[in-house]
């Protein structure tokens, strides 16, 4: 159980207090509200270029990170597809230079050419380092857009192709920050040993004169009803053939939400999964197998995942993956099974809970999902899920017309 | 309305509160290493075995007996194993370097029985099955490909050798196709030698106490080491000249740079010296490298440089991956900042700024229940006492720009560094 306090600023910020008494640390966690699904087709990759800009100093700190560090502080950031993340632990004596220093960066970001032109560069490096000279690294972005038509889930967060971060211009940066760089658009989360009513003086200090603005991003389209199977093959120099199999699944406060996730976890969490008992162990088709969801706001993919064992072709591996859907759905899924899922929920969330910078993360993702109370009734919510409710979703969700399918072939 | 201008007031600690494991004495005077710490519920029971790869005489042995343990054990087959751990929602890690093989399980409490079980099973009683040993290996010749098709993995594995010889122990990495010289029998070998009889250090944290921590010690009797003395094995007499190394890749976007040198272990007088000079070139975000390569030229996603302490030696190690037509630039400018920590003196701002930061670094390492037991285990396999934390702060934390500058003429001239590319230049 996490005991916080919330306190809305008069400029719509929303401020988030937990107290922990066993650290000597304290954890501060920015949460905005945006991210790539935000952009625009023709300048993907923004929302993550910007996160870099974020580092480029302010109108009161010229260098973001000096401070910080001078005070034994750390940070970083991330960004994915519905937000952006930037967080800070320091010494807790130390905590009010985290509020000087995130609230000046919402007050006044230093943009310029200079930061701007380096910055690509770096994203671009990132682009190659990650996406592109990896083996099995442009798998998201062919796989996103195999899946989605017009939803911007349909680029991953570095952006369609290093062009769009190339392309960027200074106004559209400032445009960018003033659109979503505000208030009334954040979450800050604080962990750490100290009164409630500290923190809420503490924000309103450092961030109670940053005015509220007008957040206008477009209208973010819903993806149309896939009515027909998609496939796609790639060939490339990669050591084993992977074949990646995805399902549009449910919104994140959707119904069916958590028996999706449970289901995920009934195929492929832990050596014990189906998936990996029957497909690896037992038929060795697979030298690893996954199936997971992308953890998206807006409904995302439910995803498998396999690396093909040598010689076992594409066909005879989805058949086998089939064959497991074939048996979620159809045969009870046992009480023993079922109650294995549900207590990895819970000794998973007591582990997530030794982490401060994981608990003020939580606190605000959840206040974004609407409320931060979800934190402590999630696992309930997991607890409540019957095995029909599991073999029901399974049987919505795993329609072939519902699938994306891509054979990632190995060049021989 | 706030002033801006003025930053916050700052206080950094002036000495580290670190917790002292307790030993408990079982059998024939075995020590047991335990600390009741944390708020959750939890308990993390770790063994260290003296059974890194160093000792073995083929290669991937030790890693794969290690991986091995838990695929089928005398009582329960590697279906059960998994199956009683998932269920319980416990998680056993398994980490292996050269030095060492680390078997760490993590529960609740309310689990500690059941879990203890399955534990003792993987490592006094593993069956070494060959049916599970061909899936194993299968699976890991795979993983194994994927790695090395990975620049930065294969420029690891090359400057790693470069530094230490083919075939020094510490030098040494396999292929793929060394999995097909490995038998069930070299396993079975491997387990007998360094498990079973060298026994291991066991440590047990977590919402504890002595009566959960004698159980624990008394179920995992028989590998509870005997002796606390690991002698040294390796001989560094004969290392190879630095050398220049360039592998092409036709296809590559980027190239993964390394420039690596031998150091020393964790119990040098040097050590923190260089932990902190080391730090200032390229361990955090505002490091030289980093402001150079990444900041201001924007050659690189990232670039650090570390010390990587083993138990009988060390090693320097700068690493990036860049744009294929900036590698030769790169590594022009690595040197650069290496000289110009030989030639000038490191300014005191610079130095305090870093000090703070490493300050800061050692609360989070020693931050939240388990993290300590990592902390706590390499310094014993350095023959450490828990105090030499408290030392290591107190240096850095004293630290003068003349020491660090006569540190960097002695350790950081680049011709003493061996050089691999792995890409395009």
């Amino acid at each position: 159980m996490i005991d916080f306090e919330k306190y809305i600023l008069p400029n719509g910020l929303t401020v988030i207090a937990h107290r922990d008494t066993s650290s000597p640390l304290a954890a501060f966690n920015l949460l905005y509200k945006v991210g790539a699904r935000n952009e625009s087709p023709e300048r993907t990759g923004f929302a993550h270029l910007f996160e870099h800009l974020m580092f480029s100093g302010s109108a009161n700190v010229p260098s973001f990170d000096e401070p910080l560090q001078m005070v034994g502080g750390e940070n970083n950031a991330f960004t994915n597809n519905d937000y952006t993340n930037y967080y800070e632990t320091v010494p807790k004596e130390n905590i009010e230079t985290a509020f000087w220093l995130e609230s000046d960066r919402m007050f006044a970001l230093n943009i310029n050419e200079q930061s701007l032109s380096v910055q690509k560069n770096v994203v671009v490096e990132e682009f190659n380092q990650r996406y592109l000279n990896q083996p099995y690294g442009d798998l998201w972005l062919l796989l996103r857009k195999l899946a989605y038509m017009v939803h911007p889930y349909q680029w991953p967060t570095i952006g369609k192709e290093p062009s769009h971060i190339t392309d960027a211009s200074l106004f559209e940066v400032e445009e960018f920050y003033k659109r979503f760089y505000t208030p009334n658009n954040a979450i800050l989360s604080v962990v750490g040993d100290f009164d409630h009513r500290y923190i809420f003086e503490l924000a309103n200090r450092w961030f109670g004169d940053i005015p509220a603005q007008q957040v206008g991003g477009l209208a973010i389209p819903q993806e149309p009803l896939q009515v027909a199977p998609r496939f796609l093959e790639v060939e490339r120099d990669v050591p084993s053939s992977a074949l990646y199999k995805v399902y549009h699944m449910t919104d994140r406060l959707g119904k069916s939400y958590h028996a999706t996730d449970m289901l995920s976890d009934i195929l492929s969490n832990g050596k014990s999964s189906r998936l990996y008992r029957n497909l690896v162990q037992e038929q060795r088709l697979f030298t690893d197998i996954n199936a997971y969801l992308s953890g998206d706001i807006d409904p995302g993919l439910f995803v498998f995942s396999g690396k093909l064992n040598e010689g076992v072709s594409f066909e005879r591996a989805e058949k086998a993956i089939n064959e497991e859907i074939a048996r979620v759905i159809d045969e009870r899924i046992d009480d023993y099974e079922l109650e294995k899922v549900k207590n990895k929920y819970e000794s998973s969330i007591v582990f997530g809970e030794t982490s401060i910078l994981n608990k003020a993360m939580n606190l605000g993702y959840y206040q974004m999902l609407g409320n931060a109370s979800m934190i402590n009734t999630e696992v309930e919510c997991y607890r409540a899920v019957e095995a029909q409710e599991i073999s029901a979703t399974a049987a919505a969700l795993f329609t072939e017309n519902n699938s994306s399918t891509l054979r990632y072939i190995a060049k021989k | 309305m706030v002033n801006r201008s003025i930053q916050p007031g700052f206080t950094l600690p002036v000495s580290l509160q670190i917790p002292e494991p307790q030993e408990l004495i079982v059998g024939n005077g075995k020590k047991v290493l335990w600390l009741n710490i944390g708020t959750q519920s939890i308990v993390r029971i770790t063994l260290q075995f003296p059974a890194g790869s160093k000792y073995q005489k083929k290669l991937l042995q030790a890693s794969s007996t290690l991986g091995l343990m838990p695929e089928g054990t005398k009582n329960f087959s590697a279906q059960q194993v998994a199956e009683k751990l998932d269920f319980l929602g416990s998680q056993i890690d398994y980490s292996i370097d050269r030095d060492h093989a680390v078997i760490s399980v993590f529960c609740l409490n309310k689990y500690v029985d059941q879990t203890l079980e399955v534990l003792k099973d993987i490592v006094l009683y593993p069956k070494f099955d060959g049916q599970e040993f061909e899936t194993f290996r299968n699976k890991r010749k795979s993983s194994l490909a994927i790695e090395k098709a990975k620049v930065m993995y294969q420029a690891r594995e090359v400057a790693t050798a470069a530094m230490f010889g083919k075939n020094h122990p510490y030098g040494a990495y396999a292929e793929v196709g060394d999995y097909s010289l490995l038998e069930v029998d070299d396993l079975k070998a491997f387990h007998q030698e360094r498990f079973l009889a060298c026994g291991g250090l066991l440590f047990v944290s977590g919402l504890v106490d002595e009566v959960l921590v004698a159980k624990v010690a008394e179920e995992l009797l028989p590998v509870v080491r005997r002796s606390d003395v690991e002698v040294p094995l390796l001989s560094f007499d004969a290392l190879p000249k630095p050398e220049q190394i360039y592998i092409e890749k036709d296809d590559a976007v980027q190239s993964a740079v390394r420039l690596n040198r031998t150091l020393f272990a964790r119990n040098h007088p040097d050590y923190v010296g260089m932990h902190v000079l080391t730090t200032i070139l390229g361990g955090y975000f505002g490091s030289r490298l980093m402001s150079n390569i990444r900041e201001d030229k924007g050659y690189t996603y990232g670039i650090f440089s570390s010390v990587v302490p083993m138990q009988e030696s060390g090693f320097l190690t700068i690493a990036t991956e860049v744009g294929c037509n900036v590698t030769l630039p790169t590594i022009v400018e690595i040197k650069r900042e290496m000289d110009r920590l030989r030639s000038e003196k490191v300014g005191v701002e610079e130095l305090s700024l870093v000090v703070n930061y490493m300050v800061g670094e050692m609360l989070r390492m020693l931050d939240g229940p388990f993290s300590i037991v990592d902390v706590i285990l390499d310094l014993y396999q350095s023959g450490l006492p828990v105090s030499f934390i408290n030392e290591h702060f107190a240096k850095i934390t004293s630290i003068t720009s003349e020491e660090l500058h006569l540190l960097a003429q002695k350790y950081l001239n680049p011709a003493d560094f061996i050089e691999v590319v792995v890409g395009k230049r």
